[in-house]
């Protein structure tokens, strides 16, 4: 009898142990975990795959910024590297040249892209200070749609 | 052994509730039947016009306006400039004319590049005027595919016209299910 409570009084311990021990931490400072979905190569562009099944399929290529009055241009081309045929939304956020986002006013829009095809995203930060460009891309989503990450 | 049968009737207890509270998986919350979505997500029930296709829309054409060579030429100026309430051309009625021209005035005031005057306002640069059109084509089974386009036009005091630029939204109704 006397085991059979040192062994449940010791399962109990190990649990409570198991329980207490911290939990994994988040990114360590400074900058973003570099990951697949992730292209942070351009110091003035960032471009996030909102989808694993986008990996190796869509890239951004040709940056091209310029001044337009006191506003800032970027044109950021989408090629397709894969024969299939890809609906996608994209959405364009400006940061300031210290990484402080200064236009998170654009919503998702819908880009189709041919098997190898290229196409080209045109945005304009309106702020003065707008200087660097974030592309989020994923997969069509909204709330009626289930499995969106399933292709 | 009362003693020892309660110690461990006590035990086992306290076993089962660390192995449940343990086996739980994080706390996510439960959701009703509605739920909140992200305002900047383009969902759509109906081939209808949503708020987010309002921002886009006025977001699309305005950027167009600022990067024009007549803006441009502005520099540091910010001319006196009234917004006028879009003109509904569409063949819906319903839709929201005054959200969409809060968002045009909302960028546009935005990007500080002009001042925005109120209609009442007797001196003043330019008038923006806007209209929104649609053109709408009905397949069998309910499908349906829809064309707005929003127009923005630059007139001068002298009513000349010095600006113009459009977008399109395109949207494709599917056939109704059978079941």
């Amino acid at each position: 009898m006397r085991r059979i409570m040192l062994l449940t009084f010791g399962w109990c311990l190990i649990l409570l142990i198991s329980a207490c021990q911290t939990p994994p931490t988040v990114a360590e400072q400074p900058g973003y975990i570099s990951k697949s979905t992730l292209d942070n190569s351009d110091p003035r562009a960032r471009l996030v795959l909102g989808s694993n099944a986008l990996v190796g399929n869509i890239r951004m290529a040709n940056l091209a910024f310029r001044k337009v009055g006191q506003f800032t241009q970027a044109q950021v081309g989408i090629q397709n590297l894969s024969n299939d045929r890809y609906n996608i939304e994209y959405r364009v956020e400006w940061e300031d040249v210290n990484g402080f986002m200064v236009d998170q006013s654009g919503v998702w829009r819908r880009l189709t892209l041919s098997p190898t095809q290229i196409d080209t995203i045109t945005s304009t930060g309106k702020k003065p200070e707008a200087e660097k460009i974030v592309i989020n891309l994923r997969l069509p989503d909204d709330p009626f749609i289930i499995n969106r990450d399933k292709k | 052994m009362t003693y020892f049968k309660h110690t461990k009737a006590i035990f086992s207890l306290l076993a089962i509730s660390f192995i449940l509270v343990g086996c739980q998986s994080n706390p996510q919350g439960q959701q009703s039947d509605v739920a909140m979505v992200d305002p900047k997500s383009r969902g759509h029930l109906q081939a209808q016009l949503t708020m987010a296709d309002y921002v886009a829309l006025a977001e699309t054409v305005t950027n167009k306006m600022l990067v024009s060579g007549l803006v441009q030429n502005w520099g540091k100026k910010r001319p006196k400039v009234i917004a006028a309430v879009p003109v509904n051309n569409t063949d819906n009625e319903n839709v929201r004319m005054r959200d969409l021209h809060d968002r045009i005035q909302e960028t546009l005031f935005g990007s500080g590049v002009m001042r925005v005057v109120d209609k009442s306002a007797t001196d003043f640069d330019y008038v923006i005027k806007s209209e929104l059109t649609s053109t709408r084509q009905y397949g069998k089974g309910g499908k349906q595919l829809v064309y707005y386009t929003l127009q923005l036009k630059m007139f001068t005091l002298m009513g000349e016209l010095v600006g113009q630029w459009s977008d399109d939204i395109a949207m494709a109704k599917s056939q109704k299910r059978m079941f």
